[in-house]
C-alpha cells in the first residue's frame, strides 16, 4: 500500500484539486504499454513518467454499460442495478435496454454536485438520457437522439455546429471497412473538437471526456493490429498516435494543475471462436425454445432450467421469477448451479477449455437489487467471445467483428509517481476522484480511494 | 343532454361526493391538459371558487412553459398553488425519473398538511391497470394502491378502507383523451403551450424535461389537435419515439455484436 | 355520440374477456401499437393472438387466463360510444363483479356452447334481472368449438329459456351464435353459420335506446351538501334525481317538511331558469333554513313523499352481516336492524326488512333512493334496491 500511501500524504493537506479523467474505451493496457515502447503513443510515454501506468480489473460481466455505470458510481452492480445492455422486465421474457433512468445508485457528479462542485461529462456510456446536473453533461453509448442526450438544452447549437456525433455508425464496418474507418476519424475529430471546447471555455472540477472511437475500431479491426500485413494495420496504429496527440495537448494544458487520469473500461484481445452458449444450454437439455426458429426470450419453453443472456450471464429459470419458470428456489437451484458450474468449466473447442471461471452470483454481487443478478457469470478464457444469442443453430462461428473484450487488462494511469505491482479495480476510480477534489465522502463506496 | 355535459355531471357529482365526505381535500395539477381541465371543473362544482389547495410538485426540471403556465393560471383563477420540491435520492429502488422522486416530495406534503384526500385526474383510457381504477381508490401508507384487492364501489356508494393514509378521487376517469379536448374547446379552458406544434413537434402528454417525449405534428390549434386526435392510429401512451428508439438501440448493440 | 354502458355476464372461461376483445378489434376502437402490443405479448407466452390482451390487464390475469377485476374498454359504434365493462365470472370475485355491472345500462349475457350452462351463467341471470338492466343479449359463445352446430345452439338456447323462465318473466331476448375468438356473428357476419339469418351482435347492439324517463317523473333532489358564499348566501348542492326544477316554484324538503321558493339555479357561475333530471345545480331559495342539510331530499309540496321507518328490500349480501348496521341511501345514512323475510346464500337475492333507527327516504325507484348499501365500519358489507 505504500505507493497509495505517498499519493495520500500529497493530497491530504490539499483543499481540493480538480480532476481530469480520459477515457478511452477498451483500450488494453497491454497495447497501450505497447504502444508507449514502440513510439506509436509518444506523448502517452512521456506523461507516464510522472505517475504511475497499472493494468486494471473492470466489472463482471466486462461490457460497456455495466463497467462505465460501475466506474461512475462506485459501487457493484447489485448496488446500482445494471447488469447488462439489455434485461428482462419482471416477470416476464420481454427485453428492455436499461438506461440512466435504470440507475439506481448516483453518480459521482451527482455527489460532487450536492456538494456545489461542477462537472462536465462528455460521452459516458450509460448515461442517456441526460440527467440534469451542477455542471454539463453529454450522454455516451447507447444515446440516440441528441437533445435528450444534452444537458443543459443550451449546449446544442455549438454541438450541431461541430457535427458532434454521439456515435460511429458501426453498421457501416459491414458494408465497408473504408467508410467505417473515415467515420471513425470524423467521429474523433468532432469529440476533440467539443472536449477541448468545453475543457478550455468552462468551469469545472471534475471533467470526465470518453473517447468511444478505439472500442469501435477494436471490434472490428483487432486482426490489423496483430498482422502486419493487415491492410488496416498502420491506421489502427495512427489512429492511437491521433489519440495520444490529444492526450498530450490536455496534460500540457492542464499540467500541474491537478490529478490527472487516464481509464480504459475493458481491455481487448482477438476472437478466436464466438461460442453460442444458448446453443450448449439446449443441446445439453438445459434450454428448449417452443417455436422451431426462435426469434425472442419469449419462445423459451416452460420446462427450460436456465439460458444466457449476452455475454456471458446465465439465469436460472426460477419459478416465481418467470411466468413459466421450472426450478424451485433451494436444493434444486443450488445443486442446478453447482451442476452446471462443473459441465461449463468442462466445455473446450479446439481442445482449448473455453471457461476460466464460473461464478455464482453472491461472489460477485453485493447489494439490494441482487435478485435481478444473473444467477452465474462466466469469465471466458481469451479468445472465446461468448455470445447470448438464439437465434444460431450451432454451437461455435465467426463473424466481421474480430476483437472481444477482456476483463482484467483495463488501463488505469494516474499522474503520481510509484512503484507498485498493487491490482486496481475500476470501483477505485470514483473514491479516488472524490478524495481529489477535497470532499468528505459522505456516502459507500464498494472499494476505496486511493488516495 | 349532450356527450360531454353527461361526462362532466358525473365528474362534478363525484367532487361534490368528494368534498361532503372527506374533511381535508388537495388536488395534484401538473398543469398538464387533465388536471386543468380537473381544476376547471371544480371550478363548476363550486361556482367559482376552488375550496381546496392544488399541488404541483416541483423537481425542478419542468419545462419553463409549465411554470409560466401555473403562475398565469394561478392568479387568474384565484387558485392556491402548493409547490412542494422533490429532491433527487440516492439509490432509489425504482427507475430514476422524475416519478418516484415526486412521489416522495407528495408523502411529505401529504403528511405535513393531513390531507385524506386527493384528486388526481387520471383516465381509464390512459394505459395499463388504470382502466381498472375505481373512483374513489384508497392508498396505504406507502402510497400504494392494492390494487388486487380493492373495496367495492357499487352505483355511487364507496367503502372506507381502514389502513387507507388517504383516499385518491378519480373524477376523470370515464372521460376520454379526445374528450379532453372536445371539453377544453367548448369550454375555452386554457392549455399549456406545450400541447401545440412548435417546429413540428408537439407534447401529447407533460411530465418534466426528463420524461417527456414529443410526438411529431402540425397541430397548433386546440381544433387541430381534435382532427389530429381522431385519425391518430397511436395510443396517447404510444411514444413512437419511445418504440423508435429501442429499435435504434438494438441496432447499435447488434452492430457491436451484442444480440 | 351516446355513450352506453355495457356490462359482460357470464360463467368463467365462457369468453367475456374474448369478446370485448374481438369487438375492440372488429371496430377498429383500439390502435395500431396496441395491437402490435398484444401481437408481441402473446408470443412471449407463446400463445396465438389473445383477443383478451387487447384489455389491459393484470400480469397475473394474462397468465391465468381469468378476470380479476372489473376493467372499461370503450367500442366505437356508429350510433354509441359503448362503455364495455368486464367483470370476473368468479363467484368469490362477485364484489369487483358488481362494482362493475351496477354501472351498466344493459348486458351481455355469454354462453359457451361447449360447456353450456353453468353455474355462474345462472347466477348472473338472476344479478342482470336485479340491477334491473334495461335490456339483456344472450350470446351462444365457442360455436366453432362445436362445429358452428344449429343443434347445439338450440340446445343451449333451450336451457337458457328454462332457466330465465323459472326466475321471471322477461320480454323476449335475442340469442346470437357467436365465436368471440374466430369473429363469428359479432361484428361481422358469420360465413360458417348460413341457418342463422339474425342480426349480428353489434348490430343489436347499435339497436339498443337508452331508457331515460326519470325527467318525467316527480322532481327528487337529494341535498348533497350546502355551500356558503362568503356573502353569507347559501347554495344547495345536488343531482336531480328525476323530475325537474324551475325558478320561482314551491318546493317542499323532507324530512324536515320545510317549504320555501327556488329563487335562483345555479349550474355553473351562470344562472339557469329551470334544469332537468341528470343535472347537478345548485339551487337558491328564498329563505334561510338551517335545517337544510345533506341527506335531506328535495320534492314538490303536492307530492307525498314519505319518511320510511322501515322498508323491504331485495339484497345481495357479500359477506355475513351482523344485525345492526348502518345503511346509505342516497345522502342519507342511518343504523339500523335487518331481518331476513326470504333467506339467501351470500351473493345471492335475498329480501330483508330494514328498521332505520332515523327515518329516511327510500322508495322504490331506478335513482338513488331506490338502492341502498349495507355497511359495515364504513365497509359495504351489501347492497339492495327497495320493493
Amino acid at each position: 500500500m505504500d505507493v497509495w500511501k505517498s499519493l495520500k500524504s500529497k493530497f491530504s493537506k490539499s483543499t481540493g484539486e480538480r480532476v481530469i479523467i480520459l477515457g478511452l474505451d477498451g483500450a488494453p493496457y497491454t497495447l497501450i504499454k505497447q504502444f508507449i515502447q514502440d513510439g506509436t503513443m509518444p506523448n502517452l510515454a512521456r506523461i507516464v513518467e510522472d505517475g504511475t501506468l497499472s493494468q486494471m480489473d473492470t466489472s463482471i460481466p466486462e461490457i460497456s454499460s455495466v463497467a462505465w455505470t460501475t466506474f461512475f458510481t462506485g459501487v457493484n452492480a447489485a448496488r446500482h442495478g445494471i447488469y447488462g445492455f439489455m434485461d428482462l422486465k419482471p416477470n416476464s421474457y420481454e427485453m428492455y435496454f436499461p438506461n440512466s433512468q435504470n440507475v439506481r445508485a448516483k453518480a459521482l457528479w451527482e455527489t460532487l454536485g450536492d456538494h456545489g462542485k461542477r462537472s462536465v461529462i462528455v460521452n459516458v456510456p450509460s448515461t442517456y438520457p441526460a440527467r440534469p446536473l451542477n455542471g454539463i453533461l453529454i450522454s455516451g453509448f447507447v444515446a440516440i437522439d441528441l437533445a435528450k442526450a444534452t444537458y443543459p438544452a443550451s449546449l446544442l447549437p455549438m454541438l450541431e455546429r461541430v457535427n458532434y456525433q454521439l456515435d460511429v455508425d458501426s453498421a457501416k464496418a459491414r458494408e465497408s471497412l473504408e467508410l467505417f474507418a473515415e467515420s471513425l476519424l470524423a467521429v474523433l475529430e468532432a469529440r476533440e473538437k467539443v472536449l477541448w471546447d468545453l475543457l478550455v471555455h468552462e468551469q469545472w472540477d471534475l471533467f470526465v471526456g470518453v473517447i468511444t472511437e478505439t472500442d469501435r475500431m477494436h471490434h472490428y479491426l483487432w486482426a490489423a493490429i496483430e498482422d502486419l500485413r493487415h491492410p488496416y494495420h498502420d491506421f489502427f496504429k495512427s489512429f492511437y498516435t491521433r489519440v495520444d496527440r490529444f492526450i498530450g495537448k490536455v496534460y500540457e494544458w492542464f499540467h500541474e494543475k491537478g490529478v490527472f487520469m487516464i481509464m480504459s473500461d475493458h481491455g481487448f484481445c482477438k476472437i478466436q471462436k464466438e461460442v453460442y452458449l444458448n446453443h450448449w444450454l439446449a443441446s445439453e437439455g438445459y434450454l428448449r425454445f417452443s417455436a422451431p426458429n426462435p426469434q425472442s426470450y419469449g419462445d423459451i419453453d416452460k420446462v427450460s432450467k436456465a439460458f444466457n443472456m449476452d455475454p456471458a450471464r446465465i439465469y436460472i429459470h426460477l419459478k416465481g421469477k418467470y411466468p413459466y419458470g421450472s426450478v424451485s428456489s433451494g436444493a434444486e437451484y443450488d445443486s442446478l448451479r453447482e451442476e452446471l458450474k462443473s459441465r461449463l468449466l468442462d466445455i473446450k473447442v479446439d481442445g482449448a477449455p473455453v471457461i476460466q471461471r464460473v461464478f455464482f452470483k453472491e461472489e460477485i454481487f453485493k447489494g439490494p437489487f441482487i435478485n435481478e443478478a444473473p444467477d452465474l457469470l462466466l469469465l471466458p478464457n481469451w479468445g472465446f467471445d461468448i455470445k447470448g444469442t438464439i437465434t444460431k443453430s450451432c454451437f461455435t462461428g465467426n463473424s466481421l467483428l474480430t476483437g472481444m473484450h477482456t476483463q482484467n487488462d483495463s488501463t488505469f494511469f494516474i499522474n503520481v509517481k510509484h512503484a507498485s505491482n498493487e491490482r486496481v479495480n475500476i470501483m477505485n476510480i470514483a473514491p479516488t476522484a472524490l478524495k481529489a477534489t477535497g470532499i468528505e465522502v459522505d456516502r459507500e463506496f464498494d472499494a476505496s480511494s486511493l488516495i | 343532454m349532450s356527450d360531454l355535459k353527461e361526462l362532466e355531471e358525473k365528474s362534478i357529482f363525484t367532487i361534490r361526493e368528494a368534498q361532503a365526505r372527506f374533511k381535508n381535500l388537495a388536488a395534484l395539477w401538473s398543469t398538464g391538459k387533465d388536471s386543468t381541465v380537473l381544476v376547471a371543473l371544480a371550478r363548476k362544482a363550486f361556482f367559482g371558487r376552488v375550496p381546496f389547495p392544488l399541488i404541483h410538485i416541483d423537481n425542478g426540471i419542468d419545462f419553463p412553459e409549465t411554470y409560466e403556465f401555473r403562475e398565469r393560471l394561478s392568479k387568474e383563477w384565484g387558485l392556491e398553488v402548493l409547490v412542494p420540491k422533490s429532491i433527487i435520492k440516492d439509490d432509489l429502488s425504482g427507475v430514476r425519473c422524475c416519478g418516484s422522486n415526486k412521489t416522495d416530495a407528495l408523502k411529505r406534503l401529504m403528511e405535513e398538511r393531513h390531507f385524506d384526500g386527493l384528486f388526481v385526474s387520471i383516465r381509464r383510457d390512459e394505459h395499463g391497470i388504470r382502466g381498472k381504477e375505481r373512483y374513489f381508490s384508497p392508498r396505504d401508507k406507502e402510497f400504494k394502491w392494492d390494487y388486487k384487492n380493492q373495496a367495492p364501489e357499487i352505483w355511487d356508494y364507496i367503502s372506507q378502507t381502514d389502513d387507507a393514509s388517504h383516499i385518491r378521487i378519480h373524477p376523470l376517469l370515464h372521460w376520454t383523451e379526445l374528450d379532453m379536448w372536445l371539453y377544453i374547446k367548448q369550454e375555452g379552458i386554457p392549455v399549456n403551450p406545450l400541447y401545440f406544434a412548435h417546429n413540428g413537434m408537439r407534447y401529447r402528454s407533460l411530465g418534466c424535461t426528463q420524461c417527456t417525449v414529443g410526438i411529431e405534428s402540425q397541430a397548433s390549434t386546440v381544433d387541430e389537435i381534435i382532427e389530429e386526435l381522431k385519425t391518430t392510429t397511436t395510443s396517447e401512451r404510444a411514444g413512437r419515439m419511445q418504440d423508435k428508439e429501442q429499435e435504434n438501440v438494438m441496432q447499435r448493440l447488434r452492430a457491436l455484436g451484442y444480440m | 355520440m351516446k355513450r352506453l354502458a355495457i356490462t359482460l355476464l357470464g360463467h368463467k372461461d365462457h369468453g367475456k374477456s374474448t369478446l370485448i376483445g374481438r369487438l375492440l378489434f372488429d371496430t377498429k376502437s383500439v390502435m395500431e401499437d396496441r395491437v402490435e402490443e398484444v401481437m408481441k405479448h402473446s408470443k412471449i407466452l407463446g400463445r396465438p393472438f389473445e383477443y383478451a390482451f387487447l384489455l389491459d390487464s393484470f400480469e397475473e390475469e394474462r397468465r391465468d387466463g381469468m378476470t380479476i377485476d372489473v376493467i372499461h374498454a370503450q367500442v366505437k359504434g356508429k350510433k354509441h360510444l359503448y362503455d364495455c365493462i368486464d367483470v370476473p365470472g368468479h363467484r368469490e370475485l362477485l364484489k369487483n363483479m358488481l362494482s362493475g355491472a351496477s354501472h351498466a345500462d344493459a348486458g351481455i349475457l355469454i354462453v359457451s356452447a361447449k360447456e353450456g350452462l353453468e353455474e355462474q351463467t345462472g347466477h348472473h341471470l338472476r344479478l342482470a334481472h336485479w340491477l334491473g338492466l334495461d335490456s339483456l343479449m344472450i350470446v351462444v359463445n365457442k360455436m366453432d368449438l362445436v362445429g358452428y352446430s344449429q343443434q347445439m345452439f338450440e340446445t343451449v338456447v333451450k336451457e337458457v329459456e328454462s332457466l330465465r323462465k323459472t326466475f321471471f318473466l322477461l320480454p323476449k331476448v335475442e340469442y346470437i351464435p357467436i365465436s368471440a375468438y374466430e369473429g363469428d356473428n359479432v361484428v361481422n357476419r358469420s360465413q360458417n353459420m348460413g341457418w342463422y339469418s339474425g342480426r349480428t351482435l353489434f348490430e343489436q347492439l347499435e339497436l339498443l335506446e337508452r331508457q331515460n324517463h326519470l325527467s318525467e317523473l316527480s322532481l327528487r333532489l337529494p341535498v348533497q351538501d350546502v355551500y356558503e358564499k362568503t356573502t353569507g348566501e347559501k347554495i344547495i348542492a345536488g343531482r336531480i334525481e328525476s323530475g325537474k326544477i324551475h325558478v320561482g316554484q314551491q318546493v317542499l324538503f323532507v324530512p324536515s317538511r320545510e317549504k320555501a321558493m327556488v329563487m335562483s339555479i345555479l349550474t355553473t357561475n351562470e344562472c339557469k331558469t329551470s334544469a332537468v333530471a341528470g343535472e347537478n345545480i345548485g339551487m337558491i331559495i328564498d329563505r334561510d333554513l338551517p335545517s337544510i342539510k345533506r341527506g335531506e331530499i328535495c320534492c314538490t309540496p303536492e307530492d307525498s313523499l314519505n319518511v320510511r321507518k322501515e322498508i323491504t328490500a331485495h339484497a345481495i349480501l357479500l359477506e355475513d352481516i351482523p344485525q345492526q348496521l348502518v345503511v346509505e341511501c342516497g345522502p342519507s345514512e342511518t343504523e339500523c336492524v335487518v331481518e331476513a323475510v326470504v333467506p339467501a346464500s351470500i351473493g345471492e337475492v335475498s329480501t330483508l326488512r330494514f328498521r332505520f333507527k332515523n327515518p329516511m327516504i327510500v322508495e322504490r325507484a331506478k335513482t338513488s333512493l331506490g338502492r341502498l348499501a349495507i355497511k359495515k365500519q364504513g365497509k359495504i358489507v351489501g347492497v339492495a334496491v327497495a320493493v
